[in-house]
């Protein structure tokens, strides 16, 4: 399913993105529950690089990725986000909308919505603004 | 030298044009044979032999020839070097015999003579042409070998040599214009993009084109304008990963992994802390975030916008750390795709051209016929008519 991104037009623009983690090295079981929760489908994906990982978009037009942290490579095993080493699983939910406030209300009931899922607790949210050329 | 065996140059570039007859003729002859039988015994007639082991020396024919021509090539290729000469006894030539170590000798003369042929084409066209006709003819020959392609297509340069060796093969070193690419030249240029050049997962050399250029504009208008990009992952090797189920066309990539090499985006994201591997020539795989703070945030939500294959993100310090991990594909830059369509611009209007060119010549040559008719007609009257003067008198 193509992301469904609100139109913002040529004024700024505002990212936020969440951090979720579970200790359930389970992506799959992870993807589930949260999926049960947000009232989303998954979509299983792979990649070379990050391995595979879950991917939904959300009714408001949030994206949610999850996936394992800890992956391997020629190098070894490591973990993608080493500060949060204890969560096996992460969750990023991401939007971006024409001002902060819009983009945080989609993510905040989004948060809302995930509190009950077990073992899953947010980790940290960053956000940016992008204004356009010449304000 | 355990892998490799002395061949006779000469009798292996004979055996490689048996081989490559009996191809041709196995390929003209046996669906002809296999229809007309099948037809003769489906109306009752006859008893069926089994035509498996003739389909099979068919197929059998087409790697069967590929390989005795890469033998053959391998071998001229290390008897031209006048340092081999001095080693060998008696004319014998060492190369690879069989397997990978055969398919990546092959592909990597392949890619070298393929920039060779660039090269070239800047003081020879002609023999420039020569050398790249051999190449299309190599690698159509591989057009089924996905591991030999991809070899050939992971050698650092290829592509961006491939994609504008007809814009090389029209000019000088001066820049002057030379010649018009021929037909042919368009069709060898084609073949060698259309051929192998191409991630698995793209319609055509057009689409695939069309999103090299969307990456490169993309990295450019976030202030990456040199760049450069790379595929990896089972869009190259044909290979998924972890589940080893066969990438095809049909059954295409679920995601794009690029490896964008830049010196400065790559600092940029030391700068900010993301993650680096490799012993610090690239970066660990990028989320969201990490692009957004790269600010490629633009590039990776228009690439991943339709419902075609994802696409995932790794920065490399060079071209070289990205080589170190294996196979991949590199995309052609602005300069190698704006060429492209230049020339299939210029050809469309050189076709043009040579059509109303044509038109007007024929055209010509109908009016002066009906002139000649006319006046032949007229003198014929006259002679006619003084004839019967002649007569009345």
């Amino acid at each position: 399913m193509a992301p469904q991104l609100p139109e913002t037009g040529q004024g700024s623009v505002t990212r936020i993105y969440d951090f979720y983690g579970s200790p359930d090295a389970d992506t799959k079981r992870v993807s589930d529950l949260i999926a049960a929760a947000a009232g989303l489908t998954f979509e299983r994906r792979k990649s070379v690089d990050r391995g595979e990982y879950y991917l939904a978009n959300g009714p408001a037009g949030a994206e949610l990725v999850v996936e394992p942290n800890e992956i391997e490579d020629e190098d070894g095993k490591f973990f993608k986000q080493p500060d949060y080493a204890d969560s096996m699983t992460l969750l990023l939910a991401w939007h971006k909308a024409a001002s902060e406030a819009d983009a945080a209300a989609v993510l905040d009931r989004l948060r809302e919505r995930l509190g009950p899922v077990d073992g899953l607790v947010f980790l940290r949210r960053r956000q940016s603004t992008k204004h356009p050329a010449g304000a | 030298m355990d892998n490799e065996v002395g061949v006779d140059p000469e009798r292996v570039a004979q055996a490689a044009a048996a081989l490559e007859n009996l191809r041709d003729t196995l390929a003209a002859n046996v669906p002809v044979i296999v229809n007309t039988l099948n037809e003769y015994w489906s109306s009752g007639a006859g008893s069926p032999v089994d035509l498996g082991p003739l389909r099979r020396a068919e197929a059998r024919s087409v790697q069967d020839a590929a390989d005795m021509r890469a033998r053959a090539n391998l071998a001229a290729a290390f008897m031209a070097n006048p340092v081999n000469i001095d080693l060998v006894l008696g004319g014998v030539a060492w190369i690879p015999w069989s397997g990978p170590a055969l398919d990546q000798a092959d592909s990597q003369l392949d890619a070298q003579d393929l920039a060779s042929a660039v090269a070239l084409a800047r003081t020879d066209p002609a023999a420039a042409r020569a050398a790249i006709a051999a190449i299309t003819r190599d690698i159509a020959d591989h057009a089924g070998d996905p591991a030999f392609l991809a070899d050939f297509w992971s050698r650092p340069g290829t592509a961006a040599a491939a994609a504008s060796l007809a814009s090389v093969l029209r000019t000088t070193k001066s820049g002057k214009q030379i010649s018009q690419p021929s037909a042919s030249d368009h069709q060898n240029v084609l073949t060698i993009l259309a051929s192998a050049a191409i991630p698995i997962g793209f319609s055509g050399t057009r689409a695939y084109l069309q999103f090299a250029q969307q990456v490169n504009d993309g990295l450019a208008e976030a202030g990456y304008p040199n760049a450069t990009v790379a595929f990896r992952g089972s869009s190259v090797t044909g290979v998924r990963f972890r589940t080893g189920e066969t990438v095809t066309d049909d059954n295409p990539p679920g995601d794009y992994d690029l490896a964008i090499a830049d010196p400065d985006l790559f600092a940029q994201a030391k700068e900010l802390g993301i993650q680096l591997r490799g012993g610090g020539t690239r970066t660990a795989p990028l989320n969201a975030s990490d692009l957004d703070e790269l600010g490629l945030s633009d590039l990776a939500e228009e690439l991943n916008s339709g419902t075609g294959p994802k696409v995932s993100f790794m920065i490399y310090a060079d071209q070289n750390a990205i080589d170190t991990r294996g196979a991949n594909i590199v995309a052609p830059d602005s300069a190698a795709v704006t060429r492209y369509y230049d020339e299939q611009v210029q050809t469309a209007e050189m076709d043009r051209t040579t059509e109303q060119l044509q038109a007007a010549e024929q055209a010509e040559e109908q009016e002066q016929a009906e002139i000649a008719e006319e006046e032949a007609e007229a003198e014929a009257e006259a002679e006619a008519e003084a004839m019967a003067m002649e007569d009345d008198e």
